[in-house]
């Protein structure tokens, strides 16, 4: 059965902003797949539908045999999300925690409330050997007491990855994980994925900006456009496909996420836009 | 390279030239002519409440007045510092002391947990589509109910409150520590409902993502996220206990005050003024002590994850 299964998915915001416009996937246990498409393709608000925080305008959803279009109580969500780990590219960490307890914050899908807090005051001695694991497999066993926003952008990605590895999940939705993170960095991240789905069998569902880094490490990759599916295959089939083409920033949110210059650039080059150099300082 | 050290520069050296003819832009938010309307009620309300309490510059120049209050004053000092009377301040000031500390942290431990059924959840998975009519309809119900006894327990003043108490517990300190325990709640209770409520909603996900309940979420992200903001404002409510307690006195439920309408009533200034200083003294005390526990909070760090203070907490606590 599938993990991961969407049919006809829309997502409308309030504002009237549209996310998703009809999206159908589905994604086997066990696949580690690559999410591509320019911004505003509707990549993270399918990210933030998988695990719960959004809801379906329209269509149905369900993830880890958790149907999550219509009700859900706040029981199922937790049973769901204990076993989906998430890794952003930003706010992975609770900044004044210190990296252990962000890391022990993977168990409170299985802790209830009263032992979990015990635990700011003596971490039970099987938890503390697991997140000390966890810990010391992303590199950080130095900075196990220190306090997380204390640590740099990539290291906090390493202890959401911590995070992770102490929740068990089946599943780990990465959000543009190595979109802050230089090459070197990177590429010891998407290992450190790559491991956890070969050898764990998680499966993995990330979204990245960088095609390489896609066709490299992901066996299937999915290509968002305006919120449809506009490619499902191997990286070797993508050769022939346009994944940038012009239409990508159809949507309203187009380049929200961009800086203002960025966002500029990026539409220069589309053509659209003349830009040049000037140096006269006048009006 | 782009010169940063003048802004005539900076426009010289690198400019981009965008033609603006094919880009479309937002409109513009239009004028909203609602604000200017809450504006114009807002001057009213000023203008009506100045004349409504007789404000004026006039009495201050009145030279009958001038005199009176050289007299008052002269009256007030020396400060009456005769061992005996010293011994009771010392008394009566370890008492306000003693009242106005178990009323903040009996305020405290009833605030807390109900600021968490007062506190609005966002997120979609809160709604109702999502927890079903009749789950939600019991979390709506919970949260009006617990804002209505908020702003119920608020209202009334701790003065009120003192007289409703010393009808079941007689007169005595306990009664002022009734009194500010109902009140400083309610104002506990909303203040700390809306700073959980403004804490970065992602980081909340975060945690809420990893499979956490919401009583998790506040122990492990709202909490954490807002302890210097949470710390500041009870430690600025017990210096206002300290001074309510004081005031409490007045109908013997205790305290400084008892002995400073005493002294009022009797026109003993110097009294007076001995009891003024033992309440500067307290106020004083309360600021240090709070300053030493933020600065333990803060040093260790800088970042206060709350936004600034919303109108609202800031015109509660002045109320």
């Amino acid at each position: 059965m599938a993990i991961i299964q969407t049919q006809e998915v829309h997502k409308i915001y309030p504002n009237g902003t549209i996310g998703l416009a009809g999206l159908s996937i589905s994604i086997e246990p066990g696949e580690m797949v690559g999410v591509l498409g320019s911004s505003g393709a509707g990549k993270t608000t399918l990210f933030r539908m998988l695990n719960g925080t959004l809801r379906p305008s329209r269509g149905r959803l369900s993830v880890l045999g958790q149907e999550l279009s219509g009700r859900v109580t706040p029981s199922e969500l937790r049973r769901l999300r204990s076993g989906i780990a998430l890794v952003n590219q930003n706010h992975n960490v609770i900044p004044p925690l210190s990296v252990l307890q962000n890391v022990l914050i993977g168990r409170l899908g299985q802790t209830n409330t009263l032992s979990a807090l015990a635990g700011f005051f003596r971490v039970a001695k099987t938890d503390f050997e697991r997140a000390t694991e966890a810990i010391a497999l992303v590199g950080l066993a130095d900075k196990l007491y220190q306090r997380a926003e204390d640590l740099s952008g990539g290291q906090q990605q390493r202890v959401a990855i911590a995070r992770s590895l102490m929740q068990g999940p089946q599943l780990l939705l990465a959000d543009e994980p190595i979109a802050s993170v230089d090459m070197r960095n990177a590429t010891m991240l998407l290992d450190l994925f790559r491991r956890l789905n070969q050898e764990l069998g998680i499966t993995v569902v990330m979204n990245l900006h960088q095609l390489d880094f896609a066709i490299r490490y992901c066996p299937r990759i999915l290509v968002l456009k305006a919120g449809r599916l506009a490619f499902d295959g191997r990286p070797e089939d993508l050769k022939d496909f346009d994944i940038y083409d012009e239409h990508n920033s159809s949507l309203p949110t187009g380049e929200k996420d961009l800086p203002p210059e960025a966002a500029l650039l990026a539409e220069a080059e589309m053509g659209e836009l003349i830009l040049k150099r000037d140096f006269s300082g006048n009006d | 390279m782009i010169d940063l050290k003048s802004r005539q520069s900076r426009s010289n050296s690198v400019r981009l030239h965008v033609d603006l003819s094919k880009i479309e832009l937002p409109n513009r938010r239009s004028f909203r002519y609602s604000n200017l309307v809450i504006l114009v009620v807002a001057l009213g309300v000023i203008w009506y409440s100045g004349n409504g309490s007789r404000v004026s510059v006039e009495p201050f120049f009145d030279i009958h007045n001038q005199k009176q209050v050289v007299i008052f004053a002269s009256n007030l000092f020396p400060p009456d510092l005769s061992p005996s009377f010293l011994q009771l301040v010392w008394q009566l000031t370890v008492e306000t002391f003693q009242i106005s500390v178990i009323g903040t942290v009996l305020a405290i431990i009833i605030a807390f947990p109900l600021s968490v059924l007062g506190m609005r959840q966002r997120g979609e998975e809160k709604s109702r589509a999502s927890l079903g009519t009749a789950r939600w309809l019991l979390r709506t119900v919970a949260y009006h109910l617990t804002r209505t006894l908020f702003n119920l327990a608020r209202a009334i003043p701790e003065l009120i409150w003192a007289l409703v108490a010393i009808i079941f517990v007689g007169l005595g300190p306990f009664a002022g520590v009734v009194a500010l325990t109902i009140h400083s709640a309610g104002i506990l209770g909303k203040l700390y409902a809306e700073i959980f409520e403004a804490v970065d909603q992602r980081l909340v996900e975060t945690v809420r993502g990893a499979g956490a309940n919401e009583l998790q979420t506040l122990f492990f992200a709202r909490i954490p996220l807002t302890m210097p903001v949470l710390l500041s404002y009870t430690m600025f409510r017990w210096e206002c206990n300290m001074r309510a307690a004081t005031v409490l006195g007045f109908v013997a439920a205790g305290g400084l005050g008892t002995q400073l309408r005493i002294s009022m009533n009797t026109y003993n200034y110097p009294q007076v003024t001995t009891l003024v200083i033992a309440l500067l003294v307290l106020v004083t005390l309360v600021d240090i002590a709070g300053q030493f526990l933020r600065r333990r909070i803060l040093d260790v760090s800088e970042v206060t994850a709350c936004r600034p203070e919303p109108a609202e907490l800031v015109a509660a606590i002045n109320k």
